[in-house]
């Protein structure tokens, strides 16, 4: 193809071309092309600010900084590499053939993104169901952690546990990939992209409503009645059977997954398929997907195996720690016991009996009997139901010392056997057989919580003077403060706001999705052996639990501090109390199995190793990441954009003649120069210049008013040492001959369009990049700021980029300096913002020319400093047209 | 700018619905097609300066259409959609020469605007 520069020679050879037909076509054709390029430019310039956008969140994410989810991760790779491709291919438009290998480049960094972002779960094969009896800890992959360890339970330290089947993972693969039921969902999940608990909500319902009303595979229906049968077999009588979840992964990653599914207890044959499908949805619960997201587990990976266990009539019932949770070295196994079923416990609903033995000998070193006023019993036909606890029973210990004895050496036993503390379910039926129910690892505290264990009795006594409240148990240790939110119904979740203390009279599991975003947790009720404390501790939520009239002493309390350690709740935000307990709040996402995946993609995506596109290896071929790739694109497309400036030659004219326009002000000519991609100009304009008020690129009339605004008083006197820096740098670098400084002053190159301005320039001895889009729509908007070099030595163009990031942070830019390069961007704002926002960047870029010549005085450095921020704050407030 | 012929390729009935009543709001003619089938059907008898196409259809697949698109219609440009973040399927369509990708849920105005950017990138017979 002949070179667009060439074209254009033909044209200028002739001496008036409107004469000529031909030459008319040629311009016409040039014309397009141009367009043509322009178009790919712009498009590859937005495509570029996307990625780089998309590519700050991964980094956030990566550093722990901000929450995401696996959907959100996925979604932002896709986003990322269509707008790498785009850019790809529009550097192909703008040059085709050139960049031939860079497709290639792109294809295996993508390659190996999809690897990354693939989940790994293992494919669930083998039978669909497991019978108790014959499974054990290698059965986990089957029949999920939970039920594998019970099984393992049983034949190591003897226990005796429910007899019963388990309907296993593979079972419930079939389940999901009958009739497209995963695929259904996954979609529902993507589209959702669920990030605020209403949403969650939304969703949760729609894909468990989903899951419910589908079809059971017949193979897996008929297999689940057979073990139903053969378990009657089994027992030599009709059974109801409790139907309990047991997901596979749910306690890997140190995740305990408390009471996020749903257990059904008391399940008759008739019911029991439906049951399985409820209990198979629970995945999708609103708390299991707020807790997956909140702990970077993947959904993929989470399989719900389901036991269906005969169902035990509890006498007394109960949870066991074979240690202290909150202080696992004190010595002591910890019991919380109820009349009828432990539901009660777990649930948090009812007050619990207490009690403490030690772990040497069993001796029982406390017990704190509670006055049990309801116990949930199994209901003769099916379910549970309430009880009231007869009158005589309600202070009587549900456990006597032999009982707390047995439980508290089965509690060892376990702990024993698997080699760490154990947080154990059991019952005592009829019979006065113990029944262990499930086991697991306890959650316990760290190091952290034990360093901040409660001060002296003196310092406690001064703060109780003050404590708007104080009593109870710690569910969770540590201190934190924020406004009081109390949450006495669902419709309340939707409303909490993040960084609250959540208040509430029972500690139930369903408030269990507000830790994450709860500072701290006060309940009236609850015991701190439920699943509400459970998870609070998980997520190192400060939780205080039993003290009684929490809800109405607190709730028009506003700010408080919760100090959990003390149990106490102080008015407004004491600063001393929260410094006294520093225990950094945990980022549960951090060494996550999402966090894992966000880490691997990331690597291929987030780095840049293109830093010298002078370096013989700024080549395709040497793209590591798709950042490098942007890099280079970018590079190449402002190249390719100005490639007849290498015709002309370094002073001469970037741009074809006639497309590049000299800008006028009041019919003077100015140094810049103006390329119209689109519709940046109010009518069209012929001749070589064009004059400002024919300009109607929002962007760059903004930055033309900061430019502007305020007159520049021209370079600062250097001090000697400042003019020394600039002849050194001189020597070192031919291109900064000082000789040369009004040759270099100023060439500025506007790329415009009606919202959208790339500009090129080089003022003084330093290079600048501003490129934004300024409209109606919000989400385009970008404004990005790219700004180095300098004639003074390095360390005091270091000290320039350093104050001019200062000051665009102070004005909420994200700003990051390395070396003597500043970037600076801002996003997602209205057009008025951005307006203000380029005319401070316009401001800056006047009146910080040579700056680095005086940046070795600090005294001038900080008087400087404080003339700029005073007047940007000027230029933030000036409206439209007042320039 | 002369009016754009859009057509909107979506198995989700509701989804046609209502965009067909978002885009009447916004004086934009557009045509539904519910199956990739009858898309290539409509699109040989009528031209189209922008398709947006769902990627998973029951039947004849986005990806699929796309590839028969591109032949009945070259000067289409297409714009996929799709509930599935899924790296390999995106820039497998951009390779069959798509002009764009986009993500459910959207704002409606973003795709306006990505229907005017295909729209304008037609005019100039590049993708």
């Amino acid at each position: 193809m002949v070179s667009l520069r060439h074209k254009i020679s033909q044209w200028l050879g002739l001496s008036s071309p409107e004469q000529d037909p031909a030459a008319m076509e040629t311009l016409e054709a040039l014309r397009k092309e141009f367009q043509g390029r322009c178009l790919h430019f712009k498009r590859l310039l937005q495509a570029n600010g996307k990625s780089l956008h998309a590519m700050a969140f991964l980094e956030e994410a990566l550093d722990g900084k901000r929450a995401f989810t696996l959907q959100a991760l996925r979604s932002t790779c896709v986003d990322i590499a269509t707008n790498v491709f785009t850019m790809v291919r529009s550097l192909e438009g703008m040059a085709p053939g050139k960049y031939d290998t860079l497709q290639a480049s792109f294809k295996r960094i993508q390659a190996s993104i999809e690897d990354a972002l693939r989940p790994h779960a293992a494919v669930a094969t083998g039978p669909l169901i497991i019978p108790l009896h014959e499974a054990g800890q290698q059965h986990a992959l089957e029949i999920g952690t939970k039920l594998a360890t019970l099984a393992q339970a049983a034949k190591a330290v003897h226990a005796e546990i429910p007899r019963g089947f388990v309907i296993t993972a593979a079972a419930f693969h079939k389940f999901l990939a009958h009739q497209g039921l995963q695929e259904e969902i996954n979609r529902r999940i993507q589209i959702a992209d669920a990030s605020s608990l209403s949403e969650l909500i939304a969703l949760s319902s729609a894909v468990q409503h989903c899951i419910i009303e589908a079809d059971l595979p017949e193979e897996v229906a008929t297999a689940i009645l057979e073990a139903y049968a053969a378990l009657e077999r089994e027992c030599g009588r009709p059974v109801k059977v409790a139907v309990r979840s047991s997901a596979l992964g749910e306690d890997a990653h140190g995740a305990s997954f408390a009471g996020q599914y749903r257990t059904e207890l008391n399940v008759d044959r008739a019911s029991l398929l439906d049951q399985y499908k409820e209990v198979a949805a629970s995945k999708y619960g609103v708390t299991a997907m707020a807790y997956r997201q909140a702990k970077g587990l993947l959904d993929e990976e989470v399989a719900m195996c389901v036991g269906c266990l005969e169902m035990v009539d509890a006498v007394v019932s109960g949870v066991a720690y074979s240690a202290n949770p909150m202080a696992p070295q004190d010595g002591t196994v910890e019991i919380h016991s109820v009349f009828g079923l432990p539901k009660a416990v777990v649930d948090g609903q009812t007050a619990a009996d207490r009690f403490l033995l030690a772990r040497s000998d069993g001796q029982l070193l406390e017990s704190h009997i509670a006055v049990k006023t309801s116990r949930i019993i199994l209901h003769p036909e099916e379910g549970v139901m309430l009880d009231e606890v007869p009158s005589v029973l309600q202070e009587q210990p549900s456990l006597n010392s032999a009982q707390a004895l047995r439980v508290a050496w089965l509690a060892l036993d376990l702990e024993r056997h698997f080699g760490t503390p154990q947080d154990v379910e059991w019952a005592f039926d009829a019979e006065d057989r113990l029944i262990l129910l499930q086991c697991r690892p306890l959650a316990v505290q760290d190091a952290c919580a034990e360093a901040s264990a409660p001060s002296p009795a003196d310092v406690r006594a001064e703060l109780l003077q003050e404590a708007l409240a104080h009593g109870g148990q710690t569910a969770s240790p540590g201190v934190a403060a924020g406004p009081v939110f109390v949450v006495r119904q669902g419709a309340h979740l939707l409303q909490f706001p993040a960084g609250a203390v959540l208040v509430v009279q029972q500690a139930l599991p369903r408030w269990a999705p507000l830790l994450q975003r709860a500072a701290a947790l006060v309940s009236a009720s609850g015991s701190t052996a439920g699943h509400l404390a459970n998870v609070a501790r998980e997520f190192g939520v400060p939780a205080i639990f039993g003290i009684e009239d929490a809800v109405e002493r607190l709730e028009h309390a506003g700010e408080i501090t919760v100090d959990a350690n003390h149990r106490l709740v102080l008015p407004g935000r004491r600063e001393d109390v929260l410094l006294a307990a520093p225990c950094p709040r945990k980022n549960t996402l951090l060494g996550s199995p999402a966090h894992r995946m966000l880490e691997q993609a990331a690597s291929l995506i987030v780095p840049l190793t293109f830093l010298d596109p002078a370096a013989s290896t700024f080549h395709p071929d040497y793209c590591a990441t798709l950042h490098d790739i942007t890099r280079f694109c970018h590079e190449k497309a402002v190249a390719e954009m100005f490639r007849s400036r290498e015709a002309h030659g370094e002073h001469g004219q970037a741009f074809p003649i006639g497309v590049s326009k000299q800008l006028t002000l009041d019919g003077r000519p100015m140094q810049y120069w103006v390329v119209d991609l689109d519709d940046g100009f109010h009518a069209p304009v012929d001749g070589p210049t064009v004059s400002l008020e024919d300009i109607a690129c929002v962007p760059m009339l903004a930055y033309w008013q900061g430019l502007t605004a305020i007159p520049w008083q021209g370079p600062p006197a250097m001090d000697a040492r400042g003019f020394m820096s600039v002849m050194l740098e001189a020597t070192a670098n031919p291109n900064l001959e000082p000789g040369m400084a009004s040759t270099f002053a100023q060439q500025t190159y506007f790329l415009i369009s009606r919202h959208f301005m790339s500009l090129q320039s080089r003022t003084g001895f330093h290079f600048c990049t501003v490129e934004a889009m300024a409209g109606p729509a919000v989400e385009e908007n970008t404004l990005f700021f790219n700004f180095n070099g300098g004639a003074a030595s390095i360390d005091r163009r270091e000290s320039r980029a350093q104050l001019i990031a200062d000051l665009l942070a102070d004005h909420d830019f994200d700003v990051e300096v390395r070396m003597d390069t500043l970037t600076a961007r801002l996003e997602g704002f209205d057009q008025e913002r951005m307006e203000t926002a380029l005319r401070l960047v316009g401001h800056l870029v006047q009146h910080t020319r040579q700056l680095d010549m005086v940046m070795g005085d600090p005294a001038r450095t900080a008087a400087i400093r404080e003339t700029l921020r005073r007047d940007l704050q000027r230029v933030a407030a000036m409206a439209f047209n007042e320039a | 700018m002369e009016t754009t012929r859009v057509l909107l390729v979506d198995d989700e009935q509701d989804f046609l619905d209502l965009m067909q009543k978002r885009m009447a709001k916004r004086k934009i003619d557009l045509q539904v097609a519910s199956s990739g089938q009858q898309a290539l059907d409509m699109a040989r008898n009528n031209f189209f300066d922008v398709v947006i196409l769902d990627v998973k259809m029951p039947g004849m697949d986005g990806i699929e259409t796309l590839r028969q698109l591109r032949i009945i219609s070259p000067d289409t440009q297409v714009i996929m959609l799709t509930g599935h973040a899924d790296v390999e399927t995106a820039v497998k369509g951009m390779e069959l020469g798509a002009f764009d990708y986009m993500m459910k849920p959207m704002s409606f105005d973003y795709l306006l605007m990505k229907i005017q950017d295909a729209h304008s990138m037609r005019s100039i017979g590049g993708v």
